[in-house]
């Protein structure tokens, strides 16, 4: 009976781990914590996993709005001046100048997506196959999906116009 | 009766061992299980798709961690040269939805990320060539007139195209606005002086910022360039804008610190040209 207590405890132990270690959801680059496109006027996109993470993937379609819709008004912080207007700007001396430090990895509201250009893998993604070796199978095979072809380009004409930007309030520094 | 059972007698220490040891063999069995019904994650993708440089259609599998940004703060020594720094584009323009790995060559090495921002704008770069699902664009980063390859297809990448492209003939200190072959707007304007010019090249139009701090502009529009002269610039790395001056008497002088200085009126137009834009200073 002790035997069989220990063991109940381990399954039970062992799933315990298991449930608590769910699959982490990566955000998108907005960093708002909705992983759906969105802030998009009107964005059209497929989503699958990405690894361990549900990630938006796939081209996508902007329907032209006047403005884009991913600009926010977050301040721009990167290096503030507070350089009176009359001052005459820093210039170097003989020497070289320097070059410059960066203030920060962060551009405002997107700091960094930790997912690169591939979010998945579009056609190439391994959706769910048939019996795998050894099983018995169900029934027939499905079809296996279709070779990914080489997308068509899009002659220039054809793209949607892209939209005038808005302006972000912040600063600037620029060599005036 | 258990195996065990029928096996030598051992002493209590080896019965708990043996008995830890089965403990632990139950628990990797039952992970391993629950694992595989799609409890964990995905099985990695074939080392092939990683071996050899992506075709078309397919993902570029790249890990962006550890590589410099392109950004107007970046400095990307691996960078290739623009091949035509004085030729126009068609222009087509791409939105980086989400970071993206730059490449030295279409299927090359990664040497860049490329941010899904710009100074709190969308990053809207030029395309100035395409050899299948690869693009080169133009980055915002020193060296001035870097460049390099991004995958287009099967990416979180936009395409548009804008009609306009900005020329700037620095010696006559003129801008004139182009939308296809239409002459939209031409104006004198105040260019670098001879200790800080205005660096030559193709660049574009990289962010749009209401300026809070200066006074000089109510808008700044940086470009993806920055000033020869000045390594950092009032605590900024030296990027060269387009930008308004409350003086007009700085119209057709060269007296900045390498910005291009418009009138009021080719500001407001500048201002609604969509990011990515080019902007030929020659």
């Amino acid at each position: 009976m002790h035997k069989k207590a220990r063991f109940a405890g381990v399954i039970t132990a062992t799933a315990g781990l298991l449930l608590a270690g769910a699959p982490a959801f990566a955000d998108s680059a907005d960093n708002d914590g909705i992983n759906v496109g969105n802030d998009n006027d009107v964005s059209l996109v497929p989503i699958q996993l990405c690894g361990n993470n549900v990630a938006v993937v796939g081209a996508v379609v902007n329907i032209l709005s006047p403005q884009s819709g991913d600009c926010t008004n977050a301040p721009v912080g990167d290096h503030p001046s507070h350089k009176p207007d009359h001052e005459k700007p820093e210039k170097p001396g003989h020497e070289k100048p320097e070059k410059p430090g960066h203030g920060g990895g962060c551009d405002g509201d997107d700091c960094g997506g930790g997912c690169d250009d591939d979010c998945g893998g579009g056609p190439d993604w391994p959706g769910p196959g048939g019996p795998g070796p050894g099983e018995p199978g169900p029934g027939p095979a499905p079809a296996p999906a279709p070779a990914p072809s080489a997308p068509e380009q899009v002659s220039p004409a054809e793209l949607p116009a892209a939209p005038s930007p808005v302006a972000v309030a912040g600063h600037a520094a620029v060599t005036g | 009766m258990t195996a065990r059972t029928r096996s030598a007698p051992s002493t209590p220490a080896r019965r708990r061992a043996l008995g830890r040891a089965r403990s632990s063999l139950l628990a990797g069995g039952l992970a391993a299980l629950l694992t595989g019904c799609g409890g964990g994650a995905l099985p990695p993708a074939p080392a092939a798709d990683h071996a050899a440089p992506a075709p078309a259609g397919q993902a570029d599998r790249v890990d962006l961690t550890g590589l410099p940004e392109a950004s107007t703060f970046g400095d990307l020594d691996g960078a290739a040269a623009d091949p035509a720094p004085q030729v126009g584009t068609e222009g087509v323009v791409l939105r980086i939805e989400h970071d993206v790995a730059v490449h030295d060559a279409p299927g090359g090495t990664p040497f860049a990320r490329l941010p899904a921002t710009q100074l709190g704008n969308p990053t809207w770069v030029p395309l100035i060539a395409r050899q299948g699902g690869w693009g080169q664009v133009l980055l915002p980063s020193r060296p001035n007139s870097s460049t390099g390859w991004i995958r287009i297809d099967g990416a979180p990448i936009t395409q548009a195209r804008t009609p306009y492209h900005v020329d700037v003939d620095v010696d006559a200190r003129r801008l004139v606005v182009w939308e296809g072959d239409r002459n939209v707007g031409s104006w004198t304007v105040g260019v670098g002086s001879s200790d800080s010019p205005t660096p030559r090249g193709r660049t574009y139009l990289m962010a749009a910022i209401e300026e809070t701090v200066t006074k000089f502009s109510p808008i700044i529009l940086p470009l993806g360039t920055h000033s020869e002269t000045f390594n950092s610039y009032g605590g900024g790395p030296g990027t060269v804008a387009l930008h308004g001056w409350p003086d007009p008497a700085v119209f057709g002088e060269a007296a900045s610190d390498g910005c291009v200085r418009v009138p009021p009126d080719a500001l407001r137009l500048l201002s609604t040209l969509p990011l990515g834009t080019l902007v030929l200073l020659h």
